[in-house]
């Protein structure tokens, strides 16, 4: 069985391929977004996700270090290494305590933000060819960018988020949220930028130009409102 | 370096611990269990990352590598993690000594 999923929730992705095996399906290899399943016993494995230890692989110590453990490195993906154990060697969990999982989401959150900050480069390089190209695939290409910085952003916000729980967690302290700032204001100067950036003027620096008011100007709104509500 | 600003954690103390005599990282997790009646359950990224941070200060080093057959890897403390181990140790004495004082009226 071939199934598609696309997430970069790590933990989400954890707990889908435990439902799985709980259904009788155990992931046996990925390959960008595709899972292969083979069937198993119900609930034969417990999946788990964690971040290379190398950059985008995992070194010989820490291979050895899963097999000593009974735990079986399933696939290596990129940032990402999925593992599984067998249920009935005992509950399967990667980091234990507070100050593990926080170094943890802090090594994933550098990650993201590293990838998003050369996201950020080919954006702009994307939109100078665009604008001197003046072709709608190009075009079509900024927008797939500027989507996937809109995820980036997203999952860098929801890993904020875990650290700062994790954090409470530590310290006793509830930190108020510091920042207000509403994320349709970023994504609305980054349409800004986009129109500012086409030197022609064209129905699509009007239509996109157009879009960015719009997102600046909610994305002040929904600002004012949590500032207000905060 | 035997000394670190900050206290070990719980789990860093007991791996050490653990560590007293020739130990393998399941033979770890299990023995910082028993001790703690399972209260404290080692995950295994904390402790693969333990061990090599520990590894690094030379608190600890590899015990044996058999690289013929396939023989866990055995981890031991050193002079150097037991100095660092015996000083955490004293503090927490001293804590527990001073706590006391709370039952003062």
């Amino acid at each position: 069985m071939i199934k598609f999923m696309m997430t970069f929730d790590k933990d989400k992705e954890a707990r889908w391929l435990t439902e799985k095996a709980n259904e009788g399906w155990a992931m046996k290899r990925f390959f960008a977004g595709f899972y292969t399943f083979e069937e198993c016993e119900k609930g034969k494995y417990q999946y788990q996700v964690d971040f290379c230890d190398k950059v985008l692989r995992v070194s010989k110590d820490y291979r050895e270090f899963m097999a000593d453990n009974d735990i079986e490195i399933v696939q290596q993906w990129g940032f990402w290494v999925i593992l599984r154990k067998l249920s009935s060697a005992g509950e399967f969990e990667l980091y234990s305590d507070v100050d593990s999982q926080i170094a943890h989401y802090k090594r994933v959150l550098r990650m993201f933000q590293g990838v998003t900050l050369l996201e950020f480069l080919v954006l702009l390089y994307e939109v100078y060819a665009a604008s001197t190209l003046h072709a709608v695939f190009a075009w079509a290409a900024v927008f797939a960018i500027m989507a996937l910085i809109v995820v980036f952003i997203n999952v860098i916000s929801n890993t904020n988020n875990i650290i700062q729980k994790l954090n409470e967690r530590k310290t006793g302290i509830v930190e108020t949220k510091k920042t207000n700032l509403s994320p349709v204001l970023a994504v609305g100067f980054m349409f800004n930028a986009c129109a500012v950036c086409m030197d022609k003027s064209s129905i699509f620096k009007m239509i996109i130009q157009i879009i960015a008011i719009i997102l600046l100007l909610s994305g002040t709104i929904l600002t004012c409102k949590r500032v207000k509500n905060a | 370096m035997a000394n670190i600003e900050t206290p070990l954690t719980e789990a860093f103390y007991y791996i050490m611990l653990a560590l007293r005599k020739p130990n393998y990282g399941y033979g770890i997790t299990q023995e910082v269990s028993d001790l703690t009646g399972g209260r404290v359950q080692l995950g295994a990224g904390t402790l693969y990352g333990a061990l090599q941070t520990l590894e690094k200060r030379k608190w600890i080093e590899i015990y044996s590598e058999d690289k013929s057959s396939r023989k866990k890897k055995e981890y031991i403390i050193t002079d150097l993690g037991r100095e660092a181990f015996e000083k955490e140790r004293q503090r927490l004495e001293e804590l527990v000594n001073n706590g006391k004082l709370m039952e003062e009226k």
